[in-house]
């Protein structure tokens, strides 16, 4: 039984970053060309909840499926694992933040995006043992990522105020 | 060289993991949206963004694959040719064809949103057992499992949206 069940939580694992790192560029995707008329309207809203409660099955699902793994072959993931876990828990902490507005929308999708695409490439490079990682390369890697992820987001949403009509900004 | 292959490989997968996410909001918008009978032109816009996310994943993966399969291939020769090869290359041939299909609006909504989640998928599932070195299956194998997989797909969402349209002529009723 736990040789069925540990190649299927690995299945699940990486089915689930890859719903994650799709769902949260189309959230900040749905996010800039939202607000690019300046209000978010009911149907905007409702389309992008879809989008957001497919990012929280995606974050329950990493959670339950690494831990899985941890558990039942800790020497899996071992050189990566404690990586996976602190980008599970900033996952978590900053979609709490999000939802109770502590984090603001100029750093939260960017951050949660990075998130996302760190711990896929995480999985990548482990998977396929590409190459490995030390902490502090772990440490810049990430940071790399949300810098970028700031500037593309804050940059766009930028660009789009700069590009919208006079009579719009003013409204 | 070898540095950009690994980050060709990288960009591979997480082009895979952009179909997954992608395609899977794709079926869900679309759910939702027909769930009131109507696709409203702010909601058609919103979808836009992720049809547009899915094809930048499409290109990539495309790009990407050619470049590691023809790697692959010059070094292998026709060893290449596993059939965990020819599975990802049948399944990318897919994406792209049904896509081509759902664009032309050949390819009936029953059927073709089911198949590309499907596909997409099936891809990040090949290539997960890929790395765990669970590839020895026949060619025949895989097509039975894809089929099937295609088969519940298409199963399940028309069977949510025979759910969806009666709830809504109860609700006319």
């Amino acid at each position: 039984m736990l040789e069925l069940i540990l190649p299927l939580a690995i299945v699940f694992q990486a089915s689930t970053i890859g719903l994650g790192v799709g769902s949260s560029t189309i959230a900040i995707s749905n996010f800039i060309v939202a607000i690019w008329d300046g209000t978010i309207d009911a149907s905007e809203r409702k389309i992008m909840g879809v989008t957001y409660i497919t990012l929280r099955v995606a974050m329950f699902s990493i959670f339950v499926t690494t831990a899985i793994i941890t558990v039942l072959d800790p020497a899996l993931f071992a050189s990566v694992d404690e990586y996976i876990w602190i980008l599970v828990a900033i996952l978590f902490l900053n979609a709490l933040g999000m939802t109770k507005r502590w984090v603001p929308s100029k750093i939260g999708p960017a951050l949660q995006a990075a998130t996302w695409y760190t711990l896929g490439f995480i999985a990548t490079i482990h998977m396929f043992d590409l190459f490995s990682l030390d902490m502090m390369t772990f440490f810049l890697l990430y940071m790399g990522d949300i810098v970028v992820a700031l500037a593309v987001v804050n940059g766009i949403m930028h660009y789009l105020k700069s590009k919208k009509p006079a009579s719009t900004k003013a409204s | 060289m070898e540095w950009i292959l690994i980050l060709v490989a990288i960009i591979q997968t997480m082009s895979v993991s952009l179909g997954v996410g992608g395609s899977t909001i794709a079926i869900v918008n679309f759910f939702v949206a027909i769930h009131d009978g109507t696709i409203e032109p702010t909601e058609r816009r919103i979808m836009g963004v992720t049809y547009g996310v899915l094809r930048v994943a499409m290109a990539t993966i495309f790009i990407t694959s050619l470049t590691l399969g023809l790697k692959a291939y010059g070094m292998a020769g026709d060893v290449y040719f596993t059939s965990h090869i020819v599975a990802f290359w049948i399944v990318l041939s897919v994406i792209f064809l049904n896509a081509v299909l759902m664009t032309k609006q050949i390819m009936p909504s029953t059927v073709g949103p089911a198949l590309q989640a499907t596909s997409w998928y099936t891809l990040g599932v090949l290539m997960t057992i890929f790395s765990l070195g669970l590839s020895s299956f026949t060619l025949l194998q895989f097509l039975l499992g894809y089929m099937t997989a295609i088969f519940l797909a298409i199963s399940l969402v028309n069977g949510l949206m025979a759910v969806f349209k009666s709830m809504k002529e109860e609700k006319v009723a």
